[in-house]
Formats: C-alpha cells, sequence, structure tokens
C-alpha cells in the first residue's frame, strides 16, 4: 500500500509521530467504553468497505454418542452485509507552535490530537450504544431481552435485583459466561450504597456476578445493560484501528485527521437485555 | 473540437521529441566543428533546447502526463554550413509545431510557456542564418586535414562506449528528476545529469579530435517510478561505469584521454555516493513516518 496516510508529507520526525500515536492511542483507551466487554474482529485493512454479520438462529444441543449422532447445525437464520462506518476527526497543529518546537529544541504540543482521539473515541462508543440511521446500537437491537430498570435509582437492592433478573432471563435462555454490566455513570454511582442490613455495596455483590462492569458517560442517565458479551453473540468488526493520518498544509498551518472504521454485528440480539 | 488534456500531454510530448532531436543535432553540429567562438555558439543555443526539454517534462508531469524519451530523426550534412542550414530548418520546424500548438492550446500558462519557448526558437534561427553566413565564408576543412593518422582503435572504442554511457545516463537521471515527487532528490538528479552533458561533450569533443565517428545514441534507461528504485539503478549505472572505465585506463596509451577518463570516473565515483547518500535519506524519511495501517493500534481493552 502507498503511503495512506501520507505521514511522509507531514512536517513530523519519526520521535514525533511516536508520541502523537501514544497520545492518540493513551486517550482512546482511556474514553473508549464499548471495547472493555465487545471481541474484536479485525483488523481487516484501511480499504473494506463490507463485513459479513451471520443472523444466528437459537441455541440448540450438541450430539452425545458413540458413533457420532446426528445433530442440527448452528442455524444460520441470514448472513448480511453491513458498511463498515468512518469515524474521524481533524485537527490542526499552528505553524507557530511547530516552529517555537523547532527553535527551542522542544516538544510539539499534541493536544489538538488528544482532543481529536478524545471525540473519536466518544463517537464510537455513541456508535456502539445508540447506533446510527441503518444500524441500531446494542440499546436499540432488534429481538433484545428487556427486564424493567425497577427502583435502581432510589432503594438500595433494586439495582442487584434488576441485575439478577437480567441474568435469570439471559441465562434461562441459554446465553452463558462472559457477562458485562454496562451503565451509566449515574446509575454506577448509584450502586455504591450498602445493600439493606447485608453490610455490603452493591457493586460488591453485583461484580460476584457479573466480572466486567463498565461505567460510562456515553449512556444517558437512566440507561444501563447486561450483555452476553461472546463473540458468538456480538462482536466489533475494525476495518482500520484509530490512527493519524496528515492531510496536508492549510495556509502555513498542517491538518491533522484522526479516524478509524468500524461496524458493530449483533449476532445473537437476544445475549443483550437492556434496563427500561 | 475540445483538446482533452490527453491532446495536450501528446502535443507537448511531441514537442519534447523535436527539442530532444535539436539538441543532439546542434551537439553533434558544434562538436564536428574546429574550436572557436562558432561551435561555442551552438552549445549555447543546445543548452536552451535542454531547458525547454526541462520544462516541457515538467508540464507533462504537472498534467499527470509520462514525458517522452524518443527524439525526432537528427540530420547531419557533408558541410558545416549545410548543417546550419539544417539547423535553420530545424528552427522553422520546431517554430511552426509551436504555432500550432499555441493556437490549439487553450490554457492560458502552457500558452504562455509555448510562447516564451518559440521566442527563443525564431532568436536561435536568426543566429542559425548567421552562423551559415560566417561557416560558408571559411574554408571548410576535409575529413582528412582533421585526422590525418588512422585513429587508435582503443582510443574509438573507449570513446564510443563512453559517449553511448553518459547520454543514457543524461537522460535517465533527467526522467528521474521529472518524475521523483521528491523536490530535493529532482534537483540534486539533474545536477548530476549536468555534470554527465559535460562528460558527454568532452568525450565527443575528443572523439571528434581523433577523427572518430561522433555517434550520440543510448541503450535502456531505466524508468521506474519509484524514487528509491530510480536511484538503485542510477548507484547500478554509476558503479558498472566506475568498473567499465577503471579496466579502460589500464588499455589507454594516450596519457591525455587517459587523464580525461580518469577524471570522468573520479566524477563517477562521486555521483556514487551523491546517490547512495539521497537513497539512504529517502529510506530513513520513510523511516521517519510510521504507517501503522495493519494490526490494530489501540486493540481491545477487555482484562
Amino acid at each position: 500500500m502507498s503511503d495512506l496516510l501520507m505521514r511522509e508529507e507531514a512536517p513530523l520526525t519519526s520521535e514525533e509521530w511516536v508520541k502523537l500515536d501514544s497520545l492518540v492511542v493513551e486517550v482512546a483507551r482511556k474514553t473508549l467504553a464499548g471495547r472493555r466487554f465487545l471481541h474484536l474482529f479485525g483488523p481487516l485493512g484501511a480499504g473494506v468497505q463490507v463485513v459479513p454479520v451471520d443472523r444466528l438462529g437459537g441455541v440448540t444441543g450438541a450430539a452425545v454418542g458413540f458413533e457420532g449422532e446426528e445433530a442440527e447445525a448452528v442455524e444460520l437464520a441470514e448472513r448480511e452485509f453491513i458498511p463498515l462506518t468512518t469515524i474521524s476527526k481533524e485537527f490542526v497543529l499552528r505553524w507557530e507552535d511547530l516552529a517555537l518546537a523547532r527553535q527551542h529544541s522542544g516538544e510539539v504540543d499534541f493536544s489538538p490530537a488528544a482532543a481529536a482521539a478524545f471525540t473519536v473515541a466518544r463517537a464510537e462508543d455513541a456508535l456502539l450504544f445508540n447506533g446510527q440511521a441503518r444500524e441500531p446500537g446494542l440499546l436499540k437491537a432488534k429481538g433484545r431481552t428487556t427486564v424493567p430498570l425497577g427502583e435502581w435509582e432510589t432503594t438500595p437492592g433494586a439495582a442487584l435485583e434488576a441485575v439478577l433478573s437480567a441474568w435469570s432471563k439471559l441465562t434461562a435462555a441459554g446465553f452463558a459466561g462472559d457477562f458485562a454490566l454496562v451503565l451509566s455513570n449515574h446509575l454506577f454511582a448509584k450502586l455504591h450504597r450498602v445493600n439493606g442490613g447485608t453490610g455490603v455495596l452493591e457493586i460488591a455483590q453485583i461484580r460476584e456476578l457479573v466480572k466486567t462492569v463498565v461505567p460510562t458517560p456515553a449512556l444517558k442517565p437512566n440507561q444501563a445493560f447486561l450483555v452476553a458479551a461472546g463473540p458468538e453473540n456480538l462482536d466489533l468488526a475494525i476495518g482500520q484501528d484509530i490512527i493519524t493520518a496528515y492531510l496536508g498544509p492549510d495556509g502555513m498551518d498542517h491538518v491533522f485527521r484522526v479516524f478509524e472504521s468500524l461496524a458493530l454485528r449483533v449476532k445473537r440480539p437476544g445475549a443483550i437485555c437492556t434496563f427500561e | 473540437m475540445t483538446i482533452t488534456k490527453d491532446d495536450i500531454i501528446a502535443m507537448l510530448n511531441e514537442d519534447m521529441r523535436g527539442e530532444h532531436m535539436a539538441i543532439v543535432q546542434y551537439l553533434l553540429h558544434a562538436y564536428a566543428m574546429p574550436e572557436s567562438a562558432i561551435p561555442a555558439e551552438i552549445e549555447a543555443i543546445a543548452r536552451d533546447e535542454m531547458r525547454h526539454f526541462d520544462w516541457l517534462a515538467d508540464a507533462i508531469v504537472e498534467l499527470g502526463g509520462t514525458p517522452t524519451l524518443e527524439r525526432a530523426p537528427v540530420r547531419r550534412a557533408d558541410t558545416h554550413a549545410a548543417n546550419m542550414q539544417l539547423d535553420v530548418t530545424a528552427e522553422d520546424d520546431a517554430i511552426a509545431l509551436y504555432e500550432q500548438h499555441i493556437a490549439a492550446i487553450d490554457d492560458p500558462k502552457l500558452k504562455r510557456l509555448l510562447e516564451r519557448i518559440v521566442n527563443d526558437e525564431k532568436a536561435h534561427r536568426g543566429i542559425f542564418l548567421k552562423l551559415a553566413e560566417e561557416v560558408s565564408a571559411e574554408a571548410e576543412p576535409q575529413p582528412a586535414e582533421a585526422s590525418p593518422s588512422s585513429p587508435d582503435p582503443v582510443a574509438l572504442d573507449v570513446l564510443d562506449k563512453g559517449i553511448r554511457h553518459e547520454y543514457t545516463v543524461i537522460l535517465q537521471y533527467l526522467w528521474h528528476s521529472f518524475v521523483t515527487p521528491h523536490c530535493d532528490i529532482s534537483r540534486e538528479l539533474e545536477m548530476q545529469a549536468i555534470n554527465e552533458m559535460q562528460h558527454l561533450g568532452w568525450l565527443a569533443e575528443e572523439m571528434a579530435g581523433i577523427g572518430g565517428p561522433v555517434e550520440i545514441e543510448r541503450t535502456a534507461v531505466n524508468q521506474s517510478a519509484d524514487t528509491a528504485a530510480m536511484l538503485a539503478a542510477d548507484i547500478r549505472a554509476e558503479r558498472e561505469v566506475t568498473q567499465v572505465y577503471s579496466e579502460q585506463l589500464n588499455k589507454i596509451a594516450d596519457e591525455g584521454l587517459k587523464a580525461l577518463i580518469a577524471r570522468i570516473r573520479d566524477h563517477e565515483v562521486y555521483h556514487d555516493a551523491v546517490f547512495s547518500d539521497l537513497l539512504q535519506s529517502l529510506q530513513k524519511a520513510s523511516e521517519k513516518a510510521p504507517s501503522p495501517t495493519k494490526g490494530f493500534t489501540v486493540g481491545s481493552l477487555k482484562e
């Protein structure tokens, strides 16, 4: 591939690119929530524009026997090809800042790159949770399981009850292991209260049941869901992982773009249980 | 009729073929003359044509085309006066062709370029007319006068191979300088091409001086589009010719020719070093800009 990112044209040294890349990755890692529980598929390559997603049928039993008895194959309800969405944010390094760094052998201030990386990471989570025009996100997946949110906000113990209810529903439907509770910062805060006379915080009790708890500002205050997050149920297909390209000069300044391409693949929507 | 970009590129390449022919034809005519102000004046015109060749190539690359290395047929006559007449005709043909192209092309920048060139060609025509009169007034030297004894076959072979090599690398370095997107490398390639033109002149004059036939023909020219591959080919060419010149030095009897070949050989060693440095810088520059389009950057955050 020729230099897709046009980095050779940029007024940055090798060391500066390494610093910029590290900063972008560090900010993205601190910000992203979806990747804390989703299995990643890829990277498929920057030029890949569509990815297949198999909508799988229900859970069926395997064949058990000495003779290799016949059993149903995993039912492939349908195969779709969904587009990878590109998320991007441009930033500008001003010539005065570059000149200052060169004159005084100082470091280039990459805060605009950090801000762009933050914006891209937040947009990734917004896409995963809320979806976009053609692709519903995790909160709106058609065929998802639901349980009531209940008195989570006001009553100690209600959150644990709601999570137990969701867990029971998912396990009863055959979904197992790798559960993640994804919730707004507001609801997460509410878990840090003692559950009645147990003397134990609700969050500690929930963690006994669900190892991965992911609070995120990308969800609205009363939004939460429990998900059986194995790749058999859903995953995140990455075309190009978050990266920075040089776009070229704008007058004396220099324009860059932080971007990525991705698609959420929900194969068994029933593995998602939203609290509503 | 609408003129497309491809039409314009074709016209400019036709102009390049003419300029290429003019450079070689004028140099051959100049080398055939004894040293005086007249061949120096003709060589100055040939340098003008080299500039035109360069400008046309740049314009073609800017339009997204590929500059040609073909050349229109070179013509030579038996006398200097007849050669000057052929050069007047070459200028007449060039002026007519440029005027056709100026009329056909709408782009004001290209029109200006061609008008600038055609003004030069008109001036050249006047100079060649004047030179034709001057050389007609002088007695034409007979071939026998120019070379009283038969030339040394070793010298003929050395000079013929040298001329062929120098002409080939001039075209190769110029073509690379036209096509590479790296301005600093382009400039350096052009500088070395100019140095090779000097070598070509020295060798051709030496060949004419010993009464040998001066033929300016080329071998294969590397036309890679990748700058690293171009430089690698240029380094190869320099190393090969350095070896050839070094081997020839042991066979040459004439001390003057020996000194000339040694001087050119040392220049080629320098060119090799220049191209090697450029290639190294280019490779460092590509290291300078890591391009992680493969593999995860952020990756999974699952614990």
